[in-house]
């Protein structure tokens, strides 16, 4: 079977690609930030192995590449990100406030990409995958506000097409998910849809990655977003 | 002809794209507020004809931003050109990307203009011009930059729109218009050089777009040719 590895995976959608991913057999790698987590990870299902990681500290990533030694990992989800205060008005952004959520939400999933390029490469499916938002989308944006979080995804977006244009010669494949809007504590459980749903949608698209897919932005619904 | 008392605030005048928008407008009867890093390094800004007050401005640095805001005061500003931003120190893998290069990028080329902007908003409401426009770049469009590297540098403009048209589309209601501007690939210091289009021509080219933009245009990405820019 497969393998995967899910960053974020301690509650919402993380941790429902866990729970799907792990029932249809799948080893599944699930990273959380603290020991408490990773132990509830663990003891979800025989085919989930837990790892601590903090995806802004690259010393914590290097520790998780070497933890997979030279094993292989067909799926990257690099899932994990914050939202920072969504309700903060453009006055009162702070310096501090863009680069924390930058730094999850943007260049952590780079770095934890480059990381695990190497397990991708001896993987069978050679997918990464990035957990992007309907927030990024500038062209869907007409009314402004959540001033730093759609930035972040925005820029993800930026450095993840980046990633599918340089990685594909190597036949890795790139791609952005839109989760779509899930009641999860991120969003206050205030979402459209339940997470089996839209995590169902999303291994969908997952399972149908052809290396022609690589640089697109796709919806759970196989819709995908403009930018 | 515009009014004589037009008022634009130029960020990164001391050279490049920012000069030349310094020299155009002033040439054009402007009143030109332009800031600098570096006031040692204004000699050309210095000698532009025309009523032009240069002013010291390291947008990345808190104190010297609040410093700055303490001198302009209440003053009406009729357009603010947010130019000042660093270049993508060449193409890299994403394997080279370092945790000082994409801070960097961040703070000079996305917090930097927006945390201006923001601040400025009172200013941009008692002036008449009510534009605000940041001179952006084709590696911030995610749709159509043909080149894989840049990472910390594309991320950086593309953050720079995504903040941007959210201002645009807020402060609309307030009748302020808010513009991204693409310069194409012009002869400067950043390119190295290297480019297909002279200031001059660029400038002129992005002075029409900025001059010509109503309110169905707020929150859109132009190129110095006039044409959209897709996101």
């Amino acid at each position: 079977m497969p393998s995967v590895l899910i960053a974020g995976a301690n509650r919402g959608i993380g941790l429902e690609f866990v729970r799907q991913y792990a029932a249809e057999g799948w080893t599944v790698h699930a990273t959380a930030r603290s020991d408490q987590a990773c132990a509830a990870l663990a003891a979800l299902d025989p085919n989930v192995r837990s790892h601590r990681l903090e995806v802004t500290d690259p010393k914590s990533i290097a520790a998780l590449a070497r933890e997979l030694g030279s094993g292989s990992l067909d799926v990257l989800i690099a899932n994990a990100g914050i939202s920072g205060d969504l309700a903060r008005p453009p006055e009162q952004v702070d310096r501090r406030e863009l680069l924390e959520v930058m730094g999850v939400n943007t260049f952590a999933p780079l770095h934890l990409a480059v990381a695990l390029r190497p397990h991708l490469e001896r993987g069978r499916l050679k997918i990464a995958a990035a957990m992007s938002s309907l927030m990024s989308s500038i062209a869907r944006n007409t009314n402004g506000t959540q001033y730093v979080y759609r930035a972040s995804k925005t820029a993800l977006n930026a450095v993840w097409t980046s990633l599918a244009r340089e990685w594909r010669p190597a036949g890795l494949i790139c791609v952005l998910l839109r989760p779509g809007f899930v009641r999860t504590e991120m969003t206050d459980f205030k979402g459209e849809l339940e997470a089996p749903e839209s995590v169902r949608g999303m291994r969908k698209v997952v399972a149908g990655l052809t290396l022609a897919d690589a640089g697109r932005l796709i919806g759970y619904d196989g819709l995908d977003l403009p930018w | 002809m515009v009014s004589p008392a037009s008022r634009v605030l130029i960020t990164g005048a001391n050279r490049g794209l920012g000069l030349e928008f310094a020299r155009q407008y002033a040439a054009e009867g402007w009143r030109v507020l332009a800031t600098v890093r570096n006031l040692d390094g204004a000699g050309e800004l210095r000698a532009l004809r025309g009523k032009v007050d240069i002013a010291h401005l390291d947008a990345a640095d808190d104190g010297s931003l609040e410093a700055f805001l303490r001198d302009v005061g209440s003053a009406p500003i009729d357009l603010l050109i947010a130019n000042a931003g660093i270049g993508s120190g060449g193409e890299k893998p994403a394997a080279a990307v370092t945790r000082e290069e994409w801070r960097e990028a961040i703070c000079v080329n996305t917090y930097a203009p927006f945390r201006l902007a923001a601040a400025l908003r009172p200013n941009l409401e008692r002036g008449r011009g009510k534009k605000f426009a940041a001179v952006s770049s084709l590696a911030a469009s995610i749709a159509g930059y043909p080149i894989a590297g840049h990472y910390a540098y594309r991320a950086s403009k593309a953050a720079l729109n995504a903040l941007w048209r959210s201002l645009a589309m807020e402060w609309r209601a307030a009748g302020l218009i808010g513009l991204l501007l693409r310069p194409g690939k012009v002869r400067t210091r950043m390119t190295g050089f290297t480019g297909d289009l002279e200031p001059v021509d660029s400038v002129r080219g992005m002075r029409a777009v900025i001059a010509r933009a109503g309110f169905d245009d707020a929150g859109r990405f132009f190129g110095y040719d006039g044409r959209e820019v897709p996101w």
